[in-house]
């Protein structure tokens, strides 16, 4: 697998980045991509994504691999694998382990990013398993806080009411119409969190779907520091 | 006029009002005074005006009649809002209401006297009457739509914020009456979460007005503890304000509640709907002061608003006796109680009448209405025996008729899932029988009527529902109803002079309805569509009983065999921004998007990609296009391909599962070359193409068109769950950005940015493919050749896109190289002969109609399609896609256009897909389907244009622009 | 909004997934006779009662068959592609 594919660079841009830059963001780089750090005081963006929060991921690393019946590879490489399809599992690197079939993971990055670490043993796949640029392929948004699930039950047709929607579980649904892969991956102060990946090229338009949506609740766009505080 | 103060009276009376705050408001223009929480109509009443609105056809006044937002006489204009329900719409400071279908006043309605014309104006009168001569009706028409009519839309209205909301419970329990409470409250005690929705503000339901007892305080009683139950109940959540329109498949409820449309999701659901109470037919039975005893009784309780001062009940049953209680305790003159039953039961109901000394004349119906002498109110009821309907007449004066005769049960959401309603005719009652799975009913809807049956009701369908959740069938065990149902075979008297209102939306009488019927429209469902009864706004709620009893006598059949017309959604009106509010359309861009906008583009939308269609002004798009084509055919151009489909097929028989899914052979392709990809499906038809790369032994990247990517990818899946083949795949069309470098100097542009890829011609020929980096980003070169020049398909991952296209414009700049759009792309494969699939093939064209034959592999054992391309070459081909040319110096009104008609003589034997102005050749170059006959370089054939013009085109040998390929193919 | 319980995914609206048509195997195109292909092309069984249909949950990708009853629109049961043919040839 490319490591391009899989971190990205110093070239790489979220499809978001000019409305960041239009809300006065402040950037932070990791691996040499950019991100979100804050908008506002993170003081101030942590306290209103208690109640609800969205942030852009979508320069933080992460890949998928289709690796063979039952992740058979994925368990060799000391992987903890999510025990059936549409599960998660936390690794304990932080990274996130998704199921979403018998075969097919992706392992999205922990915030910290530790890229050096992240999916070194996934470069050199054998020739069962093939990897997917997921980094590429998906955008990847968080969101947090008490009224998540009520954003959601505006867009989706899914039960994601935290009473159904158990955390580290995986829905591959729709929102807003288009396909989203929804995962719930709650904060390590036990506020919903709820990772969204869907077609890159869809990113700008959930992403106002989302805000419209969010409004009712008195929702706030956050960078990486104060979605670390939660 | 009463005076305020005469008709309000005091609490308890007015559960839903506020004394301390009065609210003023203006209806016709006049100023009103009311409480916080009355609505529109108890606010008008308590100042004792009774007229709402005027009838829709023949403008008769008409005042409260169910006081339950049900029916169409309290419709009335609100400001942004027409049509609203004068029974339901709360008063506000200041709102202006006004009356609807009124020309002039509500008192002085310019179009009063249409009444009188109603002999002369039958039913299917304006189909009968004005369809001949032919452009009568068109003439017609406005004066009828300005006569007859509802609200009026303001158009500039600006809407508010709608929206919509997907709920899930385990048991949605509709409506908050005591059945629907009751239910609730076993489900929660069950440990199930419930959701209790109800069109009113307060849970209650018949408990908060009606009587179910001669001593009244037996409702109040179980109104609060039942509210206090369920208030205090964590499992149980109520929706207030909120009326189920629809009930779909596999439970799930549309709900409307103030702005928000919700889509609730339930295991169970459980209908305590309740019942709706149905006028009696007698002549004029729809002036203003008869109402339903239970908008009496809504007035009197929710409003404290005295209905009337004399009144005149009018029963086949103890409903009406409860209500005479009701008027009498609140100080209402009750003149008698006409009871149609021969002999009334002496039962305590009975007695406690007596003992009010209210009138009783028994075995009697109501044959007509006297109204006052201006016409605007009830004056008098007459009234007969029921069996000597022409014998001796008494009359009463009054100025309140309350009708109790009967119910339908709330049938509507139930018969939406296909429940079926049947008839018992001794007691003129519809019982719900068929009920759709997962869906119980409790309550006045199941024809349970005394409070200890309605609970008890609740208790079983609660347990039905609860033990399907546990997986149970359905239990048989349904309690009993033993106390009488509170309906009646109520007279139907048909009067001489007619106005014996079945439906009050339509003002339709019984003759109406009759005539139909003779008319031939003996159906319930054609009398409906003849008469239009029931299709007005109240949907047949208080007509369908009526109805169907009139229709079957004139029929000769049981009410049974008639039926009713068919539910349908919506139970109640709704707003089209519940449904049109809130969408969704999504839009796909590539990662270059905001460089085509900075850079001047107009943005064309492909499917949901927006791709840029040219750069430059739309006055000058011509002028743009060609300038934008020139510079790629004489130096270099870049155009974004990023929507283009990509499929990854990996896997030790990637060869073989391309070798079945394309027409041609891929076994022997060699790893670092690409390939002409065409699909086809299992009926030979050519639904996709693009270029197969073959990356490695194991490894193909396959390009597909924008729009045919998810297809092609749900199909090689599809395949291959059947196929079961070690392979691989992917579709990666959004991880990849992708742009085209075409034109003589795009070599020379690139080679400087590529330090990992030889690009000089020995080193990567044409229709090769070599990954490397183009300006330190990792990508995939293909060099292909469909806009005819030397070029290079470079795709990178996604997020480098925008990185790439600046990387390339800065090195370009040298160069002047200028990006180039769809349309140019398209003019410049048009001169190559390349054809579009979906634009120059349709669901007809197999391989060899569109010049493909070389494509299809005559050496392999099986592709989908290849069977049946097999059998079309043994017929005769019936068309051919052809180029054509026309001079260059053609009229631009002359130039075809798509889609226009290729003829022979006057018959049409083809159509032109393609055309445009080539400046490459200074000739108009198209393509066309033709006859075989017509196919032969050098040809004519003629082309209809706009206009109707006919111009002579030229069969052409493709390609129109550098026929041997040398440019593409460029050493 | 009608329920399918997708053997990946779970039960979820009808509206998430793409109809694919009754399921027929395909006969051996090499094979059989004109009027058997034809037949297999153009002609669908569509009969009143059970019948094995192709579903796609779209958002997943993932193809699996359903047998519906198409005089009460019930769908009878679910199951992986594989399953079915497995069964198919037992």
């Amino acid at each position: 697998m490319n490591p391009f594919t899989i971190t990205g660079g110093a070239g790489i841009r979220s499809p978001l980045q000019r409305w960041h830059k239009s809300q006065n963001a402040v950037f932070d780089s990791a691996n040499g991509a950019q991100f979100v750090s804050r908008y506002q005081a993170v003081e101030l963006e942590a306290n209103r994504a208690k109640n609800l929060g969205l942030a852009d991921l979508t320069t933080f690393p992460r890949c998928g691999i289709k690796a063979g019946h039952d992740g058979q590879y994925l368990r060799t490489q000391g992987y903890n694998l999510p025990g059936g399809a549409n599960l998660a599992a936390l690794q304990s690197s932080g990274s996130l382990l998704l199921r979403l079939s018998d075969t097919e993971f992706w392992l999205l990055s922990d915030l910290q990013q530790q890229a050096k670490v992240f999916a070194a043993d996934l470069v050199d796949l054998p020739a069962t398993c093939y990897d997917l640029p997921r980094l590429h392929s998906h955008c990847w948004l968080a969101l947090s806080g008490d009224m998540a699930p009520d954003v959601l039950a505006k867009l989706c047709a899914v039960d994601l009411r935290c009473s159904a929607f158990a955390v580290n579980h995986i829905a591959q649904t729709s929102l807003a119409r288009v396909n989203v892969i929804i995962v719930r991956t709650d904060t390590a102060s036990g506020a919903p969190r709820f990772y969204l990946l869907s077609d890159i090229s869809s990113c700008e338009y959930l992403w106002h779907c989302l805000l419209d949506a969010m409004q009712e609740f008195s929702g706030t766009t956050i960078g990486l520091n104060a979605l670390q505080q939660l | 006029m009463s005076n305020s103060a005469e008709m309000r009276l005091d609490a308890p009376y007015g559960s839903r009002l506020n004394r301390q705050q009065t609210v003023d408001f203006h209806f016709d223009s006049q100023p009103f005074t009311g409480l916080q929480g009355d609505c529109i109509a108890s606010a008008l009443a308590a100042n004792g005006c009774k007229v709402l609105s005027r009838s829709f056809k023949y403008h008769r006044p008409r005042g409260i009649l169910s006081m339950a937002g049900q029916d169409s006489n309290t419709l009335v204009q609100l400001p942004n809002h027409p049509n609203a329900h004068a029974d339901r719409e709360l008063i506000q400071q200041g709102l202006r209401v006004l009356p609807q279908n009124v020309s002039g006043s509500l008192r002085r309605d310019r179009l009063a006297w249409v009444g009188k014309l109603a002999r002369f104006l039958p039913v299917g009168f304006y189909y009968k009457a004005f369809f001949r001569p032919r452009g009568m009706w068109e003439k017609w028409a406005p004066f009828f739509r300005r006569q007859t009519g509802l609200g009026i839309l303001d158009t500039a209205h600006k809407p508010a914020f709608f929206d919509k909301k997907y709920r899930f419970t385990d048991v949605c329990v509709v409506g908050a009456g005591p059945a629907g409470m009751r239910a609730a409250l076993s489900l929660a005690d069950a440990g199930l979460q419930v959701t209790l929705v109800d069109e009113n503000p307060e849970p209650g339901g018949s408990l908060c007005y009606a009587r179910f007892a001669v001593d009244n305080d037996v409702a109040t009683q179980q109104l609060q503890s039942l509210v206090a139950a369920i208030v205090d109940n964590e499992n149980i959540e109520l929706l207030m304000n909120a009326t189920v329109n629809g009930l779909y498949e596999d439970n799930w409820l549309a709900i409307v509640q103030a702005q928000r449309l919700h889509k609730l999701r339930c295991r169970q659901c459980i209908v305590c709907a309740g019942s709706l109470e149905q006028p009696a037919l007698f002549h004029n039975n729809d002036l203003p002061g008869i109402m339903f005893a239970s908008a009496a009784q809504r007035l009197l309780r929710l409003y404290a608003v005295k209905p009337g001062h004399r009144a005149v009940v009018y029963t086949g049953s103890s409903e009406g006796y409860a209500l005479a209680l009701d008027l009498i305790d609140a100080g209402v003159d009750v003149r008698a109680i006409v009871d149609s039953r021969p002999e009334p039961p002496a039962d305590g109901w009975q007695a406690a009448v007596n003992r009010r000394n209210i009138r009783i004349v028994e075995n009697c119906q109501v044959t007509a209405a006297r109204a006052s002498r201006d016409g605007m109110h009830l004056a008098a009821v007459e009234f007969s025996r029921v069996d000597r309907p022409t014998g001796e007449i008494e009359c009463i004066d009054c100025d309140l008729l309350c009708t109790a005769v009967g119910y339908t049960p709330a049938y509507q959401l139930l018969c939406q899932r296909g429940a079926s309603l049947l008839y018992d005719d001794s007691s003129a009652t519809f019982s719900l029988e068929r009920l759709p799975t997962n869906v119980q009913i409790a309550g006045s809807i199941n024809n349970r009527w005394t409070i200890e049956e309605v609970l008890k009701d609740a208790e079983v369908a609660a347990a039905n529902a609860i033990n399907r959740i546990h997986g149970g069938q359905q239990s048989p065990v349904q309690a009993s109803a033993s106390s009488p149902v509170p309906n009646s075979a109520w007279p139907i008297v048909e009067h001489p002079k007619g106005k014996e209102f079945v439906d009050f939306d339509e003002d339709l009488q019984i003759a109406d309805l009759v005539n139909a019927t003779k008319d031939g429209f003996e159906h319930i469902q054609l009398v409906k569509r003849y008469s239009t009864c029931g299709m007005g706004p109240s949907q047949g709620r208080h007509s369908a009983l009526a109805a169907a009893r009139v229709v079957a006598k004139a029929n000769e059949r049981s009410v049974s065999e008639t039926g009713v017309t068919t539910a349908r959604p919506p139970f109640a009106g709704e707003f089209l921004a519940h449904n049109a509010g809130r969408s969704f359309y999504p839009a796909r861009r590539s990662s270059m998007h905001y460089r085509h906008l900075e850079a001047g583009a107009q943005m064309m939308q492909a499917g949901a990609w927006y791709r840029p269609g040219y750069y430059g002004a739309p006055d000058a798009a011509r002028e743009c296009i060609q300038r934008e084509a020139g510079n790629v055919r004489r130096n270099v151009g870049m155009i974004d391909v990023s929507t283009l489909g990509g499929i990854e097929i990996r896997g030790p028989q990637a060869a073989e599962f391309m070798n079945r899914l394309y027409t041609f052979g891929f076994l022997k392709q060699e790893a670092g070359r690409a390939r002409y990809a065409l699909m086809t499906n299992e009926a030979g038809v050519v639904i996709d193409d693009g270029v197969a790369c073959r990356l490695s032994e194991q490894h193909y990247y396959v390009t597909a068109t924008t729009g045919g990517v998810d297809r092609v990818f749900l199909s090689m899946l599809k395949w291959n769950s059947q196929w079961q083949l070690h392979v691989d795949v992917s579709n990666v069309t959004s991880a990849w950005a992708a742009v085209n470098v075409a034109g003589p100097n795009s070599r020379k542009l690139l080679a400087p940015l590529c330090s990992d890829i030889d690009l000089s011609a020995p080193a990567f020929p044409y229709m090769a493919v070599r990954t490397g980096h183009v300006a330190e980003i990792p990508a995939r070169l293909l060099r292909v050749g469909f806009v005819g020049e030397l070029g290079y398909e470079i795709h990178v991952p996604q997020l480098y896109g925008e990185a790439l296209w600046d990387r390339i414009m800065d090195a370009g700049k040298s160069f002047d190289l200028q990006p180039f759009g769809v349309e140019a792309q398209r003019l410049l494969r048009l001169e190559k002969g390349h054809i579009i699939i979906g634009q120059d093939t349709d669901a007809m064209s197999h391989p060899a109609e569109v010049g493909m034959q070389w494509a299809v592999s005559s050496g392999k054992p099986f592709f989908v399609g290849q069977r049946s391309i097999q059998e079309l070459q043994q017929q005769d081909q019936q068309r051919m896609l052809v180029g054509f040319t026309l001079p260059g110096s053609l009229p631009s009104g002359q130039i075809p256009r798509e889609s226009h008609l290729v003829l022979d003589g006057d018959r049409m034997v083809g159509r032109v897909t393609s055309c445009a102005y080539s400046p490459a050749t200074d000739q108009v170059i198209g393509l066309a389907y033709v006859p075989p006959r017509s196919q032969q370089e050098g040809q004519t054939i003629t082309i209809k244009v706009d206009g109707g013009q006919r111009v002579s085109a030229t069969v052409a040998a493709l390609p129109f622009y550098d026929p041997d390929n040398r440019r593409q193919e460029l050493q | 909004m009608k329920i399918l319980n997708c053997p990946l995914n779970g039960p979820r609206n009808i509206s998430e997934f793409t109809y694919g048509g009754e399921y027929h195997a395909m006969p051996d195109a090499a094979k059989s006779s004109r009027s058997d292909w034809a037949e297999y092309i153009f002609f669908h069984r569509n009969p009143a009662g059970p019948v094995i249909e192709w579903w796609c949950h779209t958002a997943s990708a993932y193809w699996f068959l359903a047998e519906r009853d198409t005089r009460n629109n019930e769908i009878l049961r679910t199951m992986p592609v594989a399953e079915y043919l497995s069964e198919q040839q037992a």
